[in-house]
């Protein structure tokens, strides 16, 4: 389990992550998003080791993390900036892995640069962009971390790479119980690939739930009635983002799908639409309970 | 999993990693040096294969300094490119990323590439050495192998190497890009070394009987191994202020100042490793901090010239100083601009100013304090315990003679007698020996403290007593002096006019136990030494020399003194063995004269030489007759001597040979057939080999010589055409004598015709 304590990052005056607390649990894949300078790869280095914290703490399995090689042993990191060794080919790369991964596995190294059509005695830098996080992310998941550690790697696949990379990630998650924190300032690359999504926010952490619950427990309500009405009729309902066109109503509403669908039955309605949310339309509706000034077409998240 | 002992310090497979990164600049720097290695014997080989012939090979010892070319290669261009090589990655995001979330330890990660760069290092220098060494056995076989000073000359440079690589450690890991890593590795390196050196030899120039590099332990300039050599390079010109040795040699303070410094700067550098923030890569340093004292540093090294300057003149005011200023200012500027790409904040450089005047201000009020100090010191006889006085100290100046006159010295070869010809004792052996004998001998000691304290007091009252004197006439001679009381060694100049020098040599060279522990000195084997002696083979110098040295040894201490303070020139010497050894870290040698005072080495040195060469002067003869249409140059050289001792002074040493000279050369240029005969059927017939005559009246030790040239001038240059030159030794008596000279008349009057 990967857990930080009032964790907080300052790069001279400029406060990077401030006072971020969370706890990620095993054998997830936990996504985080934000804008650019959110705090998102601060974060990342910070659970990482690579930073060392100015305040807080971060432990995993209750364990601090920098200039600590026994969990080390344990991460392994696709930074958004990779690194290759001059001259490198995706060959030379794992063996430098393997000689500090003890349980970097060359064969599922192989294997997945077959999957990904990349010629391992090539050198690297003849590779395109993506070619080249396609390197990373099959030496990073070669090495058989228990966690994984993702920097927009998302970034510069085209939509089939993507998706098959989506795919290893969840297969390694679900056969070998790994766990595997994603960053990335779009949403919806993340929302068909994470179990838990946390919003970071100039240096804070906003918001942090699994993504079943927030989608199951938000939903768009379209209802009409045969007579004349005002809004406290939905007085009892959790909701927000109230709006009435002619004597049709519209509204988000937070709580359970069934139990609100009988409640609005009860009121002899004329019409009653009940109808899921996307994720940016959750987090926008959260953003505004937590009383946040949160425009999320403002934050690159709407994807 | 536990933090094993190789996660701590050095993991295996991170140091075989560095060894793969470092692949390309070790095999690059290999194959070079092989080249050079494998090229430099050969070179020798071919040009020299001409003159070489059985018994005239030049044994000598393979000078280490064959080395230093190479060796400075791979420790001021190699070293530092594997250092930025191997820990550049802390400069860039993407890999100082990387190697910061590997499961290693970062002090690991610094001890393991550390390692990868020394081994490096050490694989480069063995394979150098080691093909040197080889292709001078093959192509050089002249030149003798000290394997032990070999090693021990490769040990300290790769130390050096160390020192170097920690250095660029420490640079390296302070800063965030490669330029102000090099800088500031650069500055780590030089700077402190260089204000030792400033600030001694500013207080040796305001006090002369200071030596700079001796005025402790850590100012010799030998305590750095990394730069000495660039030190020892600068020095070269100053030999008289240098007290450390040829960089690389020995094990003495240099090695273990050295060892520990190379010790402090890994520790520093892991410090400053393990410490620095991953988020500092790209940035011109880790901490700002850092950034204004390297800055600070290159403005203070430029200014110290100021001070350097002031000190030496104490011209207080002048536009050199504000142009120099200027220029520090403006390298600290240009520093910051580079670093930063900004002209604010180089600008903001010029701020340092004051800090940088009071640098200076400091420095200079610590000279003088220094200064005053020892201005002031007198030495008391009682408290010390013993004395050294090296005589060689003046080598590059001039020493003095004597009877007042003045002789060169030679810098490496010492006689063991004197070989002047103008008859004046200067430097020999004795003298050469004991520079580092420990004399306890109360009057020297009184003589020389009250000569150095009288000195000291004249030089106080009036600054720079009698300077002129004592640096531009010859009527003083200054020698190192070593006083040895509870607190160590202290090195100072002793001056001393014609009298105080002579009287000093005189009281030293009267002591017994010194003449006893220079005659003790000679080494005994000859496995010790390398030796060389002209007509022998190697076997037979080694043991012709352990033959002369027991003879020597044999000789009663004032025997011994006698002799060694003859001119070689009276003496009645047939050869001379070189003895090469090194002597305070460089290579010395010796010659030893073989006289009849040491009669079992004189008979056996003629007994080895006739061996070796009757025979090959009568085959060269036939060789000239057989082809006599040809133009030949010959001449034949006679020489004759004949000396008696009285028990320990040679009374007389006769030249009586042909026309009143010792020697008489006779060109034989389109001799004939039969005079050709008539010299071989002499030569092979006559048998005067009954050397147990020598010394006595009427007999004659000959020595015969013949050189033979083809189609060219006698004494030409032109050595493609020389045939060859052998010679033996004859007893001659009166009777003998006579047959020679009317042999050697017949043949002169032949050439007449």
């Amino acid at each position: 389990m990967i857990k930080t304590e009032q964790l907080t990052k300052k790069f001279d005056k400029y406060v990077a992550l401030d006072n971020v607390s969370c706890t990620i649990p095993d054998g997830c894949i936990c996504g985080i998003v934000g804008s650019n300078g959110a705090g998102k790869s601060t974060l990342l280095r910070l659970l990482t080791g690579i930073y060392k914290p100015d305040s807080g703490s971060v432990f995993i399995d209750d364990m601090p993390v920098f200039d600590n090689p026994l969990i080390k042993s344990k991460l392994a990191f696709v930074p958004d900036d990779l690194f290759f060794t001059p001259g490198a080919t995706i060959r030379k790369m794992s063996n430098l892995y393997r000689s500090v991964f003890e349980k970097f596995d060359m064969d599922k190294c192989k294997s997945l640069a077959e999957s990904f059509k990349l010629d391992i005695d090539k050198p690297i830098s003849t590779f395109s962009k993506g070619m080249k996080r396609q390197s990373t992310t099959l030496l990073t998941l070669a090495t058989n971390a228990d966690y994984l550690f993702f920097d927009e790697t998302f970034d510069g696949f085209d939509p089939i790479v993507r998706n098959y990379v989506k795919s290893i990630i969840c297969e390694d998650v679900l056969e070998r119980k790994s766990t595997a924190i994603i960053t990335s300032h779009s949403l919806r690359e993340l929302e068909d690939v994470c179990d838990k999504l946390a919003l970071l926010h100039k240096g804070g952490l906003i918001l942090q739930s699994d993504v079943d619950n927030l989608k199951t427990s938000h939903f768009k309500v379209q209802v009409a009635f045969p007579f004349e009405y005002d809004e406290g009729i939905f007085n009892g309902f959790d909701y927000k983002r109230y709006q009435r066109i002619g004597s049709v109503s519209s509204m988000i509403v937070k709580g359970n799908r069934d139990e609100t669908a009988a409640a609005l039955s009860k009121l002899n309605p004329i019409i009653c639409d009940i109808l899921p949310l996307t994720l940016e339309e959750v987090f926008s509706y959260e953003m505004e309970t937590l009383e946040y000034n949160f425009d999320i077409s403002l934050t690159g998240m709407e994807g | 999993m536990k933090t094993t002992l190789k996660n701590k310090f050095i993991n295996p497979k991170l140091f075989v990693q560095g060894l793969l990164q470092l692949k390309v600049a070790g095999i690059a720097t290999i194959v070079c040096s092989t080249i050079y290695t494998i090229l430099l014997p050969i070179i020798a080989f071919i040009e020299s294969r001409d003159n070489i012939e059985k018994f005239s090979l030049n044994y000598r010892l393979l000078d280490v300094a064959e080395m230093f070319l190479p060796l400075m290669i791979v420790l001021y261009i190699v070293t530092p490119i594997m250092s930025i090589l191997l820990f550049r990655f802390m400069h860039k995001r993407s890999s100082s990323d990387f190697y910061h979330s590997i499961p290693v330890k970062r002090s690991c990660i610094f001890f393991s590439y550390m390692a990868s760069i020394v081994t490096w290092v050490t694989i480069i220098i063995l394979v150098f050495s080691t093909t040197l060494c080889l292709m001078t056995t093959i192509f050089l076989p002249e030149y003798i192998l000290d394997i032990p000073v070999i090693i021990m000359y490769n040990i300290n440079a790769i130390i050096a190497c160390i020192l170097m690589a920690a250095v660029f450690g420490i640079g390296l890991s302070i800063t965030g890009t490669v330029f102000s890593g090099y800088v500031t590795s650069m500055i780590i390196l030089i700077a402190p070394r260089l204000l030792i050196t400033f600030i001694c030899n500013m207080i040796a120039g305001l006090n002369k009987q200071i030596i700079a590099e001796g005025m402790a332990l850590f100012t010799r300039n030998d305590c750095n191994m990394a730069l000495s050599p660039i030190l020892y390079l600068f020095n070269d010109g100053y030999y008289e202020y240098a007290v450390s040795n040829i960089p690389f040699m020995g094990f003495g303070f240099g090695t273990i100042y050295s060892i520990l410094l190379a010790i402090l700067y890994l520790f520093i550098g892991l410090f400053a490793f393990t410490k620095r923030p991953s988020e500092a890569a790209g940035k011109a340093y880790s901490h700002k901090i850092f950034n204004f004292i390297t800055k600070l540093s290159i403005g203070y090294v430029i200014t110290l010239f100021i001070v350097y300057i002031m000190v030496e003149t104490e011209e207080y005011f002048s536009t050199t100083y504000l142009i120099i200023f200027a220029f520090a200012l403006i390298s600290m500027f240009v520093y910051e601009v580079i670093l930063s790409k900004s002209i604010k904040r180089g600008l903001k450089s010029f701020l340092s100013t004051p800090i940088l005047i009071a640098l200076d201000v400091v420095t200079i009020l610590c000279i003088f304090a220094i200064s005053h100090f020892i201005k002031n010191e007198q030495f008391d006889v009682n408290d010390i315990d013993y004395i050294k006085l090296d005589y060689r100290y003046t080598d590059y100046v001039f020493s003095l003679a004597p009877d007042g006159n003045l002789s060169e010295l030679h810098t490496s070869g010492i006689d063991f007698i004197n070989s002047s010809t103008s008859g004046y004792i200067d430097y020999d052996y004795f003298d050469n020996k004991i520079d580092d004998y420990k004399i306890y001998d109360r009057e020297i000691i009184e003589y020389v403290i009250s000569a150095y304290n009288s000195w000291c007091s004249k030089n106080a009252e009036s600054d720079y007593y009698e300077y002129e004197y004592y640096y531009y006439f010859d009527y003083y001679s200054d020698i190192k002096l070593t006083i040895g009381d509870a607190f160590g060694d202290t090195e100072r100049i002793l001056f001393l006019d014609t009298e105080q020098y002579n009287h000093l040599k005189s009281l030293v060279s009267q002591n017994v136990d010194t003449n006893s522990y220079v005659q003790n000195s000679i080494p005994d084997s000859a496995s010790d030494v390398v030796l060389d002696c002209d007509g022998l083979t190697y076997e037979q110098i080694e043991e012709l020399y352990e033959v002369l040295i027991a003879e020597y040894k044999a000789l009663s201490p004032e025997v011994f003194k006698n002799f060694i303070r003859y001119n070689i020139a009276y003496t009645d010497y047939v050869g001379t063995i070189k003895a090469y050894q090194y002597v305070d870290d460089e290579i010395e040698y010796f010659i030893l004269p073989i006289t009849s005072l040491t009669p079992k080495a004189f008979n056996m040195y003629i007994s080895y030489y006739n061996e070796n060469h009757k025979e090959d002067v009568l085959n060269l003869m036939a060789e000239l007759k057989k082809d006599l249409d040809t133009d030949y140059d010959a001449s034949l050289y006679v020489g004759a001597l004949n000396a008696r001792w009285d028990n320990d002074t040679i009374y007389e040493v006769e030249y009586p040979f042909y026309r009143n000279v010792h020697y008489a050369t006779l060109n034989l240029l389109h001799a004939t057939p039969s005079l050709v005969d008539g010299a071989i059927n002499y030569l092979s017939g006559t048998d005067y080999t009954d050397f147990s005559q020598y010394g006595k009246e009427g007999y004659y030790l000959a020595y015969i010589r013949f050189e033979v040239y083809k189609d060219s001038t006698l004494y030409s240059d032109d050595y493609d055409e020389y045939v060859g030159q052998t010679g033996f030794y004859m007893m001659l008596d009166k009777k003998a004598d006579a047959i020679l000279i009317e042999e050697l008349q017949r043949l002169e009057s032949a050439y007449a015709q």
